[in-house]
C-alpha cells in the first residue's frame, strides 16, 4: 500500500461545501486523475481516503490534511500536480508527502489555530483580557441529543488579539475539539457582549511527537 | 448592507446557492451581446437533476454570444431572510440579479410549480403579470412539459417554446440578439418570436367565451410543437456541472431514446413526445465516456421513458460494461423489465447495480389495464414477481393509478388480489430471506391530462379518491409484509383543474401565490384551503375543469397547439378505451396518429418496411 499525505487549502469560494461533501469532491477528483486508488473489497468497494479533523461549514482554511490510499506508487509531486488540476476551484492541493508511519491523519491531530475576526462593541484586545481573568467558562454542548456542560478554559492554549481579528490556539481532535463556534457563544455568554462572527480561518493543524508540536507533513510524522 | 454571504450561514444547505461547482460556465457578460437566466422553480437539488436543463444549458453557452446562467428557488429560510433585507435572486455563476438578464426561461415540469414561478419573478424584483412589464425589463419565457397546455400560465409569460427546446433555442437568441442590436420594442421583439415555428406568444390572442365558461373562440393560429431532426445527432452535453451536494439524479445520464412506443392512454409523455427516436449504442457510448472522464462520478444511468424497449439493448449494455469495467462505476438501469435475460445481464455484470424491482401495472384487473391500453398481463406480473424471488429480490415495488375511466370496485379489489398473488407466490417459492418480502405498493389519482385520449374524462371527486385508498389501506395496508402508499387526494385534485386549465386560472394561481402558495409539490406547504380561497375570489368553479366531462367538439384550451398527433386519433382511443380494446404498440404497427408527417425515427422504419 502506498499512502500519500495531502495538505489543502480551502478558500473562501468553498467555505459552504461540508465535510462530507469535501470527501467526495476529493474522491470524484482522484476518479478524473486516472490515478490507482486503493478500494476496499466488497459488494460496495470504497475509495480508501482518510480526512483529518472536520472543518465546520462556513469556514476557511490554510492546512487541511488528507491520507490518500493508491495501489501503485507515484511521485507525490506528479500525484500533487494532477490532483490540483482536476479539483474544483476554491481548493489548492499545495503539498505532501509519503506516509510511512500507521498512524492516520483523523486520530493524529491535537492542535488547531484559528483567525476569528468579528464584530463587538468591545475591541478584541478588551475581549481577550476578560477570557484571561476567567477561570471557568462553562458552556452547554450538544452532542448526540444530550445536553453536557463542559468547561472549555483548559482547552483555549492561547488567544492573541490584534484590531478585530482573534487568534485562538486550541485543542482539537478526537480527544477533545474546541469547536471555533462554540468558544464564541460561550466567550459571549461570560462577557455579556455580542460578539458576531465576520469570519473564521483555520491557520494550522498540529499533532504531537515527543511531546513537541509537529506539522502533520513533518519527517518525524510521516516516518521512513 | 448585510450580505448573501453572512445569511448563508444561517441557512440549511447553504451550497445550494455559492455555485462554483465543476464544469459550471463562468463567462464575461461585457463580452456577451445577450444573456439567459435559466430559472428551475424548485429547489437546486431537484432542478440539478433535470437533464433537459443541462442540454439547454450547455446549447446556450456553446455560443460565443451568449451566457447562459442557472437560478433555483430559494428555500424558504432563504426567501425569509432575503425579503427581510431587500436582497435580490441572483443567477449562481456571476451573481447577477435575475432582472438584469435579457431573458428568463423557466422550465414547467410539473404544475405544482407554477406558484414558485410567481415567487421566483417576485424575488427579482420582476412584475409578475406580462402585461405589465416595461421596456426594458427581461422577456420572460418558458417551456417543458407543462407548456403544452401554457394557457394558465399565459398572463406571466412573454412567450413559451412548445415541444423540443434544442433548436428552436438557437433561433430565439437569433432574434433577440437581432431585436437588441436593431434597438426594436418589446413588441416588435415578440412579434419576431412568434414567426418562430415552436414559439406562442400568448399576449397576441383574445380569448372569447361561453356563458358556460367553454370557450367560444380560442387562439386562432396553430403552433406546432418543435421536434429535432436525426436524434442521434442532436447536441449533448460533453460535461455535466457536478454539485457539491447531493442532488437527486447524482450521476451521469444518457439518453436512450425520445418519445414511447406504448401509446398508454393516460400518459401525456407518450403522445407530446412522439415519435420515438433513439441514439445508435455508438454514440451512447461515446457521451457516457466523455461524461464520466469529465465528471468522475461512480454511476451511469439510462434514461429513457421505458428502458427494455430499446432496440439495440444487448449491444448497448455490452459496449458500456466494456467502458465501466474495472472502473468502479456502476451502471443502473430503471424501468427495466425483467426476464430470463436481464437475470442473465444481472448475474453476469456486478457493476450493474440491482436496485430494487419496479412493476407498473397501474391497474388492478385485466380489463382496466386494456381500456388504458398498458399491455402488461397478469402473467408477465406474476413470471417476472416470481423470477426476481428467485434471484433474491427482496424488495419489489407496485405502481397504481385510482380513479382511471370506467374504474369501479372491482378493479380497486383487483390491486388487493394482485398484491396478495404475489405475497403467495414468494410463501410457495423455495428462496426465502432472513428478511422476508417486502411489498411496497403506491397509487396515485388518475390526473387527465391534454393531448391524451383522456382529455375529455372527468377526475374523481376527492370523496370518491379517499373511499379508494381507505378501502384499500383497510385490505391491503393492514399486512405487515405491505407497505402502502398514496397520493394526497387534495393535491391531485387541484393539478387536475390546471392541468387542463385555460387562461382565466392565471388569475386563479396569482390569487393562490398571493394567498402564500408555494412549493405545493412539497408536502408540508401544499394548502387546500388557500387554493380553493383563491377559485373563490375568482369567482371560478374548480369542479369544471376537473369533475366535468367535456364533449367531444369542445374548443379545448390547448386545442391550438399541434403535436403531430391529431385530434381525430385521440378521439379514436378514447372509443376503443370504451370499448376495451387495446392498440398496437409503434413497433408493431402503425395506427397513423399524424405523427408520421414528421418521417423520423420509428416512423422512418414502417415507411421502409
Amino acid at each position: 500500500m502506498n499512502i500519500i499525505r495531502i495538505k489543502y487549502q480551502k478558500e473562501e469560494l468553498v467555505k459552504f461545501v461540508s465535510h462530507l461533501e469535501t470527501m467526495k469532491v476529493f474522491i470524484r477528483a482522484l476518479r478524473r486523475t486516472r490515478l490507482k486508488c486503493h478500494y476496499s473489497m466488497g459488494f460496495n468497494p470504497q475509495m480508501h481516503l482518510v480526512f483529518g479533523l472536520p472543518l465546520p461549514v462556513g469556514v476557511t482554511s490554510l492546512a487541511e490534511y488528507a491520507d490518500i490510499y493508491f495501489d501503485e506508487e507515484y511521485d507525490v509531486k506528479e500525484v500533487i500536480k494532477l490532483l490540483q488540476k482536476e479539483i474544483p476551484p476554491g481548493f489548492n492541493v499545495i503539498d505532501g508527502g509519503y506516509l510511512f508511519n500507521k498512524k492516520n491523519i483523523m486520530s493524529d491531530i491535537t492542535l488547531a489555530i484559528y483567525e476569528i475576526t468579528v464584530n463587538s462593541s468591545l475591541t478584541c484586545q478588551q475581549i481577550i483580557e476578560q477570557v484571561h481573568e476567567l477561570t471557568v467558562i462553562e458552556i452547554e454542548k450538544t452532542r448526540k441529543k444530550k445536553i453536557k456542560i463542559i468547561d472549555i478554559k483548559p482547552m483555549i492554549k492561547q488567544l492573541v488579539a490584534n484590531e478585530n481579528v482573534m487568534t485562538l490556539t486550541c485543542q482539537a481532535g478526537s480527544f477533545g475539539n474546541l469547536h471555533p463556534r462554540l468558544f464564541l457563544q460561550a466567550i459571549s455568554q461570560y462577557i455579556d457582549e455580542t460578539i458576531r462572527e465576520i469570519s473564521i480561518k483555520r491557520i494550522a493543524l498540529f499533532t504531537n511527537r515527543d511531546e513537541k508540536l509537529v506539522t502533520p507533513l513533518e519527517k518525524i510524522v510521516l516516518g521512513e | 448592507m448585510i450580505t448573501y454571504d453572512q445569511l448563508l450561514r444561517d441557512v440549511e444547505k447553504p451550497v445550494r446557492y455559492t455555485g462554483g461547482e465543476l464544469n459550471s460556465i463562468i463567462k464575461n457578460h461585457d463580452d456577451m451581446k445577450a444573456s439567459f437566466a435559466f430559472c428551475f422553480p424548485d429547489v437546486y437539488e431537484i432542478g440539478m437533476s433535470h437533464l433537459g436543463m443541462k442540454i439547454l444549458y450547455h446549447i446556450l453557452n456553446l455560443r460565443d454570444d451568449t451566457v447562459c446562467e442557472r437560478v433555483f428557488t430559494p428555500w424558504v429560510d432563504l426567501e425569509e431572510k432575503m425579503r427581510e433585507h431587500n436582497l435580490l435572486l441572483t443567477s449562481l455563476e456571476t451573481k447577477k440579479p435575475v432582472k438584469e438578464f435579457d431573458v428568463i426561461g423557466f422550465t414547467l415540469q410539473y404544475e405544482m410549480s407554477f406558484t414558485n414561478v410567481l415567487n421566483m419573478l417576485d424575488l427579482s424584483d420582476i412584475q409578475i403579470f406580462s402585461s405589465e412589464r416595461k421596456e426594458k425589463d427581461p422577456l420572460i419565457c418558458a417551456g417543458g412539459p407543462c407548456a403544452m397546455n401554457p394557457e394558465p400560465m399565459a398572463d406571466f409569460i412573454d412567450f413559451f417554446m412548445i415541444g423540443e427546446g434544442e433548436e428552436v433555442i438557437n433561433e430565439v437568441m437569433d432574434v433577440i440578439i437581432l431585436a437588441k442590436e436593431k434597438n426594436n420594442s418589446r413588441k416588435q421583439t415578440l412579434l419576431s418570436l412568434s414567426k418562430l415555428i415552436g414559439v406562442y406568444v400568448p399576449s397576441l390572442y383574445n380569448i372569447t367565451y361561453n356563458e358556460d365558461g367553454t370557450i367560444k373562440e380560442g387562439v386562432t393560429d396553430s403552433i406546432e410543437k418543435r421536434i429535432i431532426k436525426n436524434f442521434d445527432q442532436v447536441v449533448y452535453p460533453d460535461k455535466f456541472i457536478v454539485p457539491y451536494m447531493n442532488i437527486v439524479h447524482d450521476r451521469v445520464m444518457v439518453e436512450l431514446f425520445r418519445g414511447c412506443s406504448r401509446g398508454c392512454r393516460f400518459c401525456q409523455a407518450g403522445y407530446i413526445y412522439r415519435p420515438v427516436r433513439e441514439k445508435t449504442p455508438k454514440t451512447l457510448i461515446k457521451q457516457s465516456k466523455s461524461l464520466l472522464d469529465s465528471s468522475g462520478y461512480e454511476e451511469l444511468s439510462l434514461s429513457s421513458l421505458s428502458t427494455s424497449d430499446y432496440s439495440q439493448f444487448e449491444e448497448l449494455i455490452n459496449g458500456l460494461l466494456e467502458l465501466t469495467d474495472g472502473q468502479q462505476v456502476s451502471l443502473s438501469l430503471p424501468s427495466l423489465r425483467i426476464d430470463n435475460f436481464t437475470i442473465e445481464l444481472l448475474k453476469k455484470a456486478s457493476a450493474i447495480r440491482k436496485s430494487g424491482l419496479t412493476f407498473a401495472p397501474e391497474a388492478g384487473t385485466q380489463r382496466l389495464r386494456d381500456v388504458i391500453n398498458k399491455n402488461i398481463t397478469e402473467n408477465d406480473i406474476f413470471t417476472s414477481s416470481e423470477l426476481a424471488i428467485k434471484n433474491g429480490w427482496t424488495n419489489i415495488k407496485l405502481y397504481f393509478m385510482l380513479g382511471l375511466p370506467t374504474e369501479n370496485m372491482d378493479d380497486v379489489k383487483g390491486i388487493a388480489d394482485l398484491v396478495f398473488e404475489i405475497l403467495r407466490i414468494y410463501k410457495e417459492s423455495t428462496y426465502k430471506s432472513k428478511k422476508g418480502l417486502t411489498l411496497t405498493v403506491s397509487t396515485a389519482f388518475f390526473v387527465p391530462k391534454a393531448f391524451t385520449p383522456f382529455q375529455w374524462e372527468p377526475q374523481d371527486n376527492i370523496e370518491l379518491m379517499k373511499e379508494k385508498f381507505t378501502y384499500l389501506n383497510n385490505v391491503i395496508g393492514q399486512s405487515r409484509k405491505v407497505k402502502y402508499n398514496w397520493h394526497d387526494p387534495d393535491v391531485s385534485s387541484i393539478e387536475g383543474v390546471i392541468a387542463r386549465g385555460d387562461r382565466k386560472l392565471s388569475q386563479v394561481i396569482y390569487e393562490a401565490y398571493k394567498n402564500g402558495c408555494k412549493f405545493d409539490s412539497w408536502g408540508q406547504f401544499f394548502n387546500y384551503d388557500k387554493w380553493i380561497e383563491a377559485f373563490k375570489t375568482c369567482g371560478i368553479n374548480p369542479d369544471l375543469y376537473n369533475l366535468r366531462k367535456r364533449e367531444d367538439d369542445e374548443i379545448l384550451p390547448w386545442d391550438f397547439i399541434d403535436i403531430g398527433v391529431n385530434k381525430k386519433h385521440l378521439l379514436k382511443e378514447k372509443y376503443k378505451a370504451y370499448e376495451v380494446k387495446t392498440t398496437e404498440n409503434c413497433m408493431e404497427a402503425c395506427t397513423y396518429c399524424g405523427i408520421q408527417k414528421y418521417q423520423e425515427g420509428i416512423c422512418l422504419e414502417h415507411n421502409q418496411n
